[in-house]
């Protein structure tokens, strides 16, 4: 007898009355001011009993209920159970989107619906407004102190120990003590008081961009169905013109170089046409949620509200996709949470511009480059290419120019007259400002505050054009070292030299914190999902040039004093080095930097990375020009196109759907299930059992690789990027924007999630069933169904522990691990991605080894249902651990067949009473042994779980301690629990 | 000629410089009351029995053909019964029950350390020779050590210091490059009681080596509450040390854990601190001395 939904329809009734009665709530649904009207039919109905349904449609103003399913729903909202569908009309945003997660709930269809329908039960029915008002009244303004005013500030960093090097290494030509050991942050009061005002910044959400890109669209149309035929980059070299043409010119205070990504101190950058929209159920309780709060006004909510969202509600690419390939199995899967992320739902970015080339030409020897090129074609979708390309950089023109003129305007303001010392400095600074302005980025850069403004600027136009989710900056150490010696070389003494020494650590520490202003929008669900992760701009220094020889120069070590001084997560910090080319004081002191900064840089093996690299068809030469892309990925700087984070895969999946003849136990979708594969006792082998993984592994990949293609094809309708593409080599020459294929090379990259837990997983069933024949399958299973919550499940689980696990360099773990790496990478390299190119698998995590562990059930090794894996390539926590064991496990590794790289992360505390010359000593030992036996990549946490317990309870203290996930770093006190716990327990190793 | 060992410990950062393995030699000439390894202090064979890791599966008891097992003790076997067979060692999959004494060629010494030798360069590292007294089978070393110098792996020496100096020298000091030599009890008579033998032997044999000044010499000292760490011992020692121009050494502070070892061997202890030194103790002891350089603990 359905019952449930009767209430719930009185429920709607009270919705509806709301509406009809109140006109506060009618524009809502038929807005005459803005011309909007929600129309939509949504059903909600329950897997368990098909009569617990109610249904709302809404047309043109009038919201109707129905206590029964309906015909053509725009999204179907369907409950597992009814008991979950009751709490329907209580349930806050973050509640809705956990149920999702853990499919509780599923949707079909389009899911900006349920994201509209849901502000409407937050705004009506539960009265967030309300609340969101009352905090805005009691918020107290924060006392910031002035610049002038600002003496001392104690930022956590102050214990660092810096060693000296008295002589030159590597490529360096003008530091003495390349180490830099001498200067602290106290040296460079503005880059302290920029850190400080970083720091005490709030989050804001910055409305600026989606509002300009809604208007321009609006007017223009922006799919083909609008009526806008225009050729796609044509289009968004409009859009992109348009963005930087009327986007506000903002100069931060006492910041030396010009811009800012949005208009907020620290802001949120909003892009709707990706997957902003989800957000919108949050919009009167982000400023309250535990983790992340923003603080949005009241303007910022009704732009988005009434312009933004409603405009973008089918022409988001995630909904576009779904119209073109009509609700495919493969998207519905990733809407399922549990098999796989697909990042272009939300950003395509992942991937590095050749900065270097721009800086030598400017973009006015690029607009002339790109005229030539439309002289010699007569394709007329290869002119509005171009002519895309010419209006998005035009824009950026434009945008300096403005920002110029910003600049000359408030030193104006400067008056000469009885001011102080610090206020005639800034006048000076902002002239400055203006007249590199007059210059780059349309000329080329000469020296190198010009290349750094220019990188900047240019930097800031790729975050309006795209979606700014792990997009890159490359090397800027090798890049910039040129404009460095120049300016070095008009430099005749000794004080001089060391004047610009401290610009050069000035200039580059102010785009450190320039590159910090800006944090992607996560919705909270985002917070679990990628607990803490910033945009992950990642920044590589260190290794070869394009012929082999060190890159290791200048640059390379003031970027490393820079992140070391200032210790802020972004960008992210990649260090590159090559054994037996690059010094061991090189390394040396990207161990230092790790120690002191406890999270960063990660380092990576050269000659690994060359092999992987190449053997994918990679020439050598570029390989050699690699650099790490939102976590560690490699890019081919300026030539690749490789969308390395195009999806994060959760190999566990398969092996649940393995044990369940090829159904997932949390989906509740009959209609999602991979090959009848057989229940647990029908394998009459392992290696049965083992192609019966294979086989729903391969369901997945093949299913994931379909739901990338056809992301990448609304992507290439909807979205190209002509800034970007004006970056590369290839593009201009083919007359094809990168999205279509203009790169010269095209991959796509995978993260794969859980190996350690399948290796150890797949090592208990070998052992425990088909080895030594100690119980059945379905028996393991019977325990591992019920969290081994059963008889005799404790000593099971000891049992389980005392089978060997990868990490302790036992040889079968070791074979078994790659055999699987061995065929992921073959299967996801026998695809083609929509632009022509291969898929190439990686084993880091971000944090999504928390988040898939969440949403799985318990496994054979021992693991816990919604307990986290490990992250990336690492071994699972165990008291039998030895460092050695665990290095020399994860390096019998092929990292060839990782091109996508992978992240291994040890904790490692070095002892209390321990020299900092002895800790040095280990780390350098482990580090480089690592490196000798083949490994790949490293990444060190350096704090101790005393320490990360302490700041568990007393994150007021903590807020500069900054940890390493899986690929990215993040400050430890912004995460949410479960990771904190995850980082918490991984086994911490002694330096001594 | 094989080597009878306890346990081979990798990954080893507190017994010499770098990243080291430490061998553990089975066999002591002295019987220390509190000694850390119990499992070392003689060449025999044993059987230890780990409680915490058994899951009382009760297959050794059923395999064991002298039925010497009950599983109703805390420590399973009647050692007076058992004829160490091994029956039970093989048949425990979970590991509890394990054996105390290996012997090993020195191939196979070699091939175990070899595994980290790109640890051992890469940190400064090696092998630390520990015990028991790695000097009772000086014969085996003068075999072995050759071996591992021609792998160019630096080695290091625990030593008691109750050996036969001419042995010592011949078979074992040429392929050293680091002693760390053991000073515990000033006292003869007092040595004789917490240690079971005179110490004169250990002090003529720490003088003639420090005397050769062929490689460096680390003494330490054990500080074990009540015994070593007397005032009057300590100052004996500080003074003893003074005469011989020494300023380095390092002090060891006590580690009570190895009171859960003794009842995996079924023996029973026999000095019962629990717990680690406190920090008033500490600092006694490093007032007296102040004026050497030693590691902060």
């Amino acid at each position: 007898m359905a019952k449930v939904n009767k209430k719930i329809a009185n429920v709607f009734r009270i919705m509806k009355k709301s509406i009809d009665e109140d006109p506060q709530y009618k524009k809502e649904i038929y807005n005459e001011e803005t011309g909007m009207v929600f129309n939509s039919r949504i059903l909600f109905t329950t897997e368990e009993d098909k009569e617990e349904s109610v249904s709302i449609i809404f047309n043109n103003g009038n919201m109707e209920i129905i206590e029964d399913i309906i015909d053509k729903p725009t999204i179907t909202i369907k409950y597992k159970r009814v008991k979950d569908f009751k709490k329907l009309p209580r349930s806050r945003p973050e509640e809705v989107i956990n149920m999702l997660l853990k499919n509780k709930i599923h949707t079909i269809g389009n899911v900006s619906h349920m994201s509209k329908f849901f502000f409407l039960l937050c705004y009506i029915l539960l009265g967030q407004k309300e609340g969101y008002e009352q905090r805005k009244q009691e918020r107290v303004e924060k006392n910031i102190i002035d610049f002038e005013d600002f003496r001392d500030w104690t930022n956590g960093t102050e214990h660092m120990k810096n060693k000296y090097l008295g002589y030159k290494v590597d490529s360096v030509k003008y530091l003495e003590d390349p180490y830099l050991s001498k200067y602290s942050l106290s040296d460079f009061k503005q880059l302290e008081y920029l850190k400080y005002i970083r720091s005490i910044s709030d989050l804001e959400v910055c409305a600026e961009r989606a509002k300009l890109i809604t208007e321009i669209s609006k007017k223009e149309g922006y799919t083909p169905e609008d009526g806008n035929t225009e050729h796609p980059g044509l289009k968004m070299g409009k859009i992109v013109n348009y963005l930087l043409t009327n986007k506000t010119p903002m100069i931060q205070e006492w910041s030396i170089l010009p811009g800012t990504a949005t208009t907020k101190t620290l802001g949120t950058m909003i892009y709707p046409e990706f997957g902003a929209i989800i957000f919108w159920p949050e919009l009167y309780s982000i400023d309250n949620r535990e983790l992340n709060p923003h603080i949005i006004d009241q303007e910022t909510i009704d732009i988005l509200n009434y312009e933004v969202f409603p405009y973008w509600m089918d022409r988001n690419i995630r909904e576009y996709t779904r119209i073109l390939n009509d609700n495919a199995l493969s998207q519905q899967m990733d809407e399922h949470f549990v098999f796989y992320f697909m990042w272009k739902t939300q950003a395509i970015s992942h991937t590095i511009p050749g900065f270097p080339v721009f800086l030598r030409k400017g973009i006015n020897n690029l607009m002339t480059e790109v005229k030539q090129k439309e002289k010699e074609v007569d394709d007329v979708s290869k002119l509005s290419f171009y002519e895309g390309i010419r209006l998005a950089l035009s824009g950026v023109l434009k945008y300096a120019e403005n920002l110029a003129g910003e600049a000359k305007r408030r030193a104006d303001k400067i008056n000469l007259n009885n001011v102080s010392k610090a206020k005639l400095k800034r006048k000076e600074d902002l002239l400055r400002m203006a007249s590199n302005l007059s210059k780059v980025p349309a000329k080329p850069a000469e020296t190198l505050e010009e290349a750094i403004t220019s990188i900047w600027i240019m930097w800031i136009a790729l975050t309006q054009e795209n979606a700014h989710m792990g997009l890159s900056l490359g090397r800027l150490d090798h890049w910039l070292q040129p404009y460095f010696e120049a300016d070095m070389k008009k430099i005749t003494t000794e004080e001089e030299k060391e004047a610009f020494t401290k610009r050069a650590i000035e200039l580059m520490g102010n785009f450190f914190i320039r590159a910090s202003d800006q944090e992607p929008l996560v919705p909270d669900v985002g917070n679990y999902l990628f607990g803490g992760s910033s945009q992950d701009f990642a920044l590589t220094v260190g290794g070869v040039d394009k012929d082999g020889n060190t890159a290791v120069c200048d640059m390379t070590f003031i970027i490393l004093k820079v992140a070391e001084m200032l210790t802020l997560k972004d960008p992210n910090l990649n260090a590159r080095y090559y054994p037996g080319v690059n010094s061991k004081e090189y390394l040396d002191r990207l161990i230092e930097v790790n120690i002191n900064t406890h999270a960063t840089p990660s380092i990576h093996n050269d000659i690994q990375m060359l092999e992987a690299l190449t053997n994918i068809g990679i020439k050598l030469e570029d390989a050699r020009t690699w650099a790490a892309t939102g976590c560690v990925e490699p890019t081919i700087c300026g030539k690749h196109f490789g969308h390395t984070n195009s999806m994060m895969f959760n190999m566990v999946a398969a092996m649940e759907m393995a044990f369940n003849n090829g159904m997932h136990p949390v989906v509740s979708n009959k209609k999602v299930f991979g090959p009848k594969t057989g229940s647990v006792d029908d394998f009459k082998s392992f290696s049965e059992f083992l192609e019966a993984f294979k086989a729903q592994l391969h369901f997945m990949i093949e299913k994931s690789v379909e739901v990338n293609n056809y992301l990448g094809k609304a992507h290439q309708l909807l979205h190209p990027s002509p800034i970007l593409s004006s970056l590369y080599e290839g593009p201009l020459e083919k007359g094809s924007d990168l999205v279509d294929g203009g790169a010269l090379y095209n991959t796509s990259g995978v993260a794969m999630i859980g190996l350690a837990d399948i290796i150890d997983t797949l090592n208990t069933i070998k052992k425990l069933i088909y080895d030594n024949r100690e119980m059945t399958f379905s028996e393991l299973h019977h325990q591992v169904v019920n969290d081994f919550s059963l008889e005799e499940g404790d000593i099971l689980l000891k049992r389980i522990q005392s089978i060997p696990k990868f990490g302790t360099n036992n040889q079968i773990t070791i074979a078994l691990g790659q055999d699987i790496i061995d065929f992921v990478y073959d299967d996801f390299y026998s695809f083609r991605n929509y632009r022509g190119g291969k898929y190439l698998v990686g084993f880091w995590s971000m944090s999504n080894h928390v988040a898939f562990g969440t949403l799985s059930g318990a496994l054979p090794n021992g693991r816990k249902a919604n307990q986290p894996f490990t992250p990336g390539l690492t071994p699972v926590p165990s008291e039998k651990d030895s460092l050695i064991d665990n290095i020399q496990s994860v390096a019998s590794l092929k990292t060839i067949k990782m091109p996508n790289n992978l992240a291994f992360n040890i904790k490692l505390v070095p002892g209390v009473n321990d020299s900092h010359e002895e800790t040095l000593n280990n780390f350098y030992g482990y580090t480089k042994s690592y490196f000798d036996l083949g490994g790949m990549q490293i990444q060190f946490n350096v704090v101790s779980s005393d320490t990360l317990r302490d700041a568990m309870e007393h994150p007021e203290d903590y807020s500069w301690l900054m940890v390493r996930i899986s690929g990215y770093n993040a400050y430890f006190v912004d995460l949410n629990k479960e990771l904190q716990l995850e980082i918490l327990n991984r086994t911490e190793f002694k330096a001594k | 000629m094989n080597a009878t060992i306890t346990n081979i410990k990798r990954n080893a950062l507190d017994d010499g410089p770098g990243i080291r393995t430490l061998i553990f030699f089975k066999g002591c000439p002295l019987n220390c009351v509190w000694c850390q390894n119990p499992e070392t202090k003689t060449m025999n064979q044993g059987i230890s029995f780990d409680i915490e890791v058994c899951i009382k599966c009760l297959e050794c008891q059923e395999t064991c053909p002298e039925n010497a097992i009950n599983h109703l003790n805390i420590y399973p076997i009647d050692l007076n019964a058992c004829y160490y067979c091994g029956k039970c060692v093989e048949i425990c999959k979970m590991e509890a029950l394990r054996f105390t004494a290996f012997e090993y060629k020195v191939e196979e010494l070699i091939n175990e350390i070899i595994k980290d030798k790109v640890f051992y360069d890469n940190s400064g590292g090696g092998i630390t020779l520990s015990g028991g007294e790695a000097m009772m089978q000086f014969r085996f070393l003068g075999k072995f050590l050759p071996e591992v110098k021609k792998h160019g792996i630096h080695v290091c020496l625990e030593t008691c210091g109750y050996f036969d100096f001419v042995n010592f020298k011949n078979f074992v000091l040429p392929y050293l490059d680091l002693v760390y030599y053991d000073l515990k009890i000033f006292e003869n008579s007092f040595h004789n009681k917490y240690c079971g033998t005179d110490n004169n032997l250990i002090l003529h044999n720490f003088e003639k080596l420090i005397k050769i000044n062929s490689i460096d010499v680390l003494p330490r000292i054990p500080l074990i509450p009540n015994i070593t760490t007397t005032k009057k011992n300590l100052t004996q020692w500080k003074s003893y040390l003074e005469n011989h121009n020494i300023t380095k050494l390092e002090l060891l502070p006590y580690n009570p854990l190895w009171i859960s070892k003794i009842s995996k061997l079924g023996q029973s202890v026999s000095y019962n601190r629990t717990t680690w030194l406190t920090k008033q103790e500490k600092d006694e002891i490093k007032s007296i001395f102040s004026k050497f350089e030693f590691k902060n603990f």
